[in-house]
């Protein structure tokens, strides 16, 4: 039960988090994708299996608030989370460097990604944005930020992962 | 066997299966129970896009009903600090908060009015950041009456200016198709200009282009674009943008003009959707 309100609360706070940056910021070249961020942070301490499950659910939440192509980011997210989960035992991701480092690479993946799974469903044709550039280093510069929060509000309740 | 070759790889298959899913979504966008889905979705996702686009009216309504309180003994002091400075300065941005409301809201009522008794008027709900100059979600559906192609105005200074068409439309929440949109197309004219007539195009930015004018054509920077009604998508004289800036097409065929959109789209919070 704790845990099943631990990541419905989670998912609704990155949620809120998220609209309430792109209230400020969305559209701007300083957005941040604080929900691939933390995607990317379950898939990093928890594996690919909560990596998947929570960017399915949270790209779900993304494309029905956008009403935007229902499962675009479902997808992306998704694979963002089973990469990070692949990638755990590669990466340490209790540094900072490496959680920005990673945190760039994958936004840039997931720009290419979008724009190629939008030409594929969408009558809009993507197109360069220079958000493309500066958002994976935004994601970058915060990404320290976001691992850290949600480790902290992991140890709130007592859910901080335990490797077996 | 099988269960152990499925505990090894079971995330891989959990991939493989959320990707289907996602996938059979996107396919089937348009079928009614993807839609319903969405619907319900869209349920637990609007929350906090209403919340924050009433956000400024909340904060500026709320707090002068707190201020309004009857002072105690004590705060006497407290209140000849406040006509110091800092409190008046705050309550003034308060009230200029709330007068810019009301005269948006005025002016939108009374475009209604006298000019579209029948529009249906709704709030901005949302945007998808990665298509900003694109599209915006409203808070009125299919239940309130909107349908897909109807005309989106916003009221600028207290007038209408266009800003988009309603794309697509759920039970509860519709999408509307700005004018940046690069497959935007308005049909528009420049009256100044021996009525000028061209088409205005998005450039998923925020200017828009008038395209295919004369090459000796006498539009001049400055001036304001309106739609023009041919092909009845749009009502006629609906300012659209002004013009900044004249240049030759890329053929060498026509002129074409940047355009100034008539209506900001990041100032969008309340619009008048035109029904037919």
């Amino acid at each position: 039960m704790k845990k099943a309100f631990y990541y419905i609360f989670t998912v609704w706070i990155l949620l809120w988090g998220q609209v309430v940056s792109n209230h400020f910021l969305g559209g701007t070249l300083f957005a941040v994708q604080w929900i691939l961020i933390a995607v990317l942070h379950s898939g990093l301490t928890r594996g690919p299996w909560a990596g998947e499950w929570i960017g399915f659910v949270l790209g779900i939440l993304v494309d029905a608030s956008s009403l935007g192509l229902l499962g675009i980011h479902a997808i992306l997210y998704s694979l963002a989370g089973y990469a990070a989960g692949m990638f755990r035992r590669q990466l340490d991701a209790s540094k900072p460097w490496t959680q920005a480092i990673f945190s760039w690479m994958v936004t840039m993946v997931y720009f290419a990604l979008y724009l190629v799974v939008e030409r594929f469903f969408s009558v809009n044709e993507g197109t360069f944005q220079w958000a493309f550039v500066t958002v994976p280093l935004m994601n970058a510069l915060f990404a320290p930020l976001v691992f850290f929060a949600l480790d902290f509000w992991a140890a709130v309740w007592d859910m901080t992962p335990v490797e077996h | 066997m099988d269960w152990e070759l499925y505990e090894r790889y079971r995330s891989t298959v959990l991939l493989a299966g959320l990707l289907f899913v996602s996938s059979l979504f996107l396919a089937f966008q348009k079928t009614s129970s993807v839609q319903h889905l969405r619907a319900f979705l869209v349920r637990f996702t609007l929350p906090p896009q209403r919340f924050l686009g009433q956000l400024k009216n909340s904060s500026s309504l709320s707090s002068p009903s707190a201020d309004r309180r009857e002072p105690s003994e004590g705060s006497v002091a407290e209140s000849v600090l406040d006509f110091s400075g800092h409190f008046s300065g705050e309550e003034k941005r308060k009230i200029q908060v709330l007068t810019d409301e009301n005269a948006r809201f005025r002016d939108l009522f009374q475009v209604k009015e006298s000019k579209w008794p029948g529009a249906i008027v709704a709030h901005v709900a949302g945007r998808d950041p990665q298509r900003w100059f694109q599209e915006i979600v409203l808070d009125k559906g299919k239940e309130d009456g909107l349908e897909p192609d109807f005309p989106v105005l916003s009221i600028v200074e207290g007038r209408e200016a266009l800003i988009g068409r309603i794309l697509e439309v759920s039970a509860h929440v519709s999408k509307v198709m700005l004018l940046q949109d690069s497959l935007s197309e308005v049909a528009a004219t420049v009256p100044g200009a021996n009525g000028e007539d061209g088409v205005v195009e998005g450039t998923n930015a925020h200017e828009l282009i008038l395209k295919f004018l004369d090459r000796g054509s006498q539009v001049k920077i400055g001036d304001l674009v309106m739609t023009s009604g041919l092909g009845n998508a749009f009502p006629p004289d609906i300012p659209v943008g002004w013009v900044e800036g004249l240049e030759p097409d890329p053929r060498q065929l026509f002129l074409q003009a940047k355009l100034r959109p008539a209506a900001r789209s990041n100032q969008i919070r309340v619009v008048l959707v035109l029904t037919k």
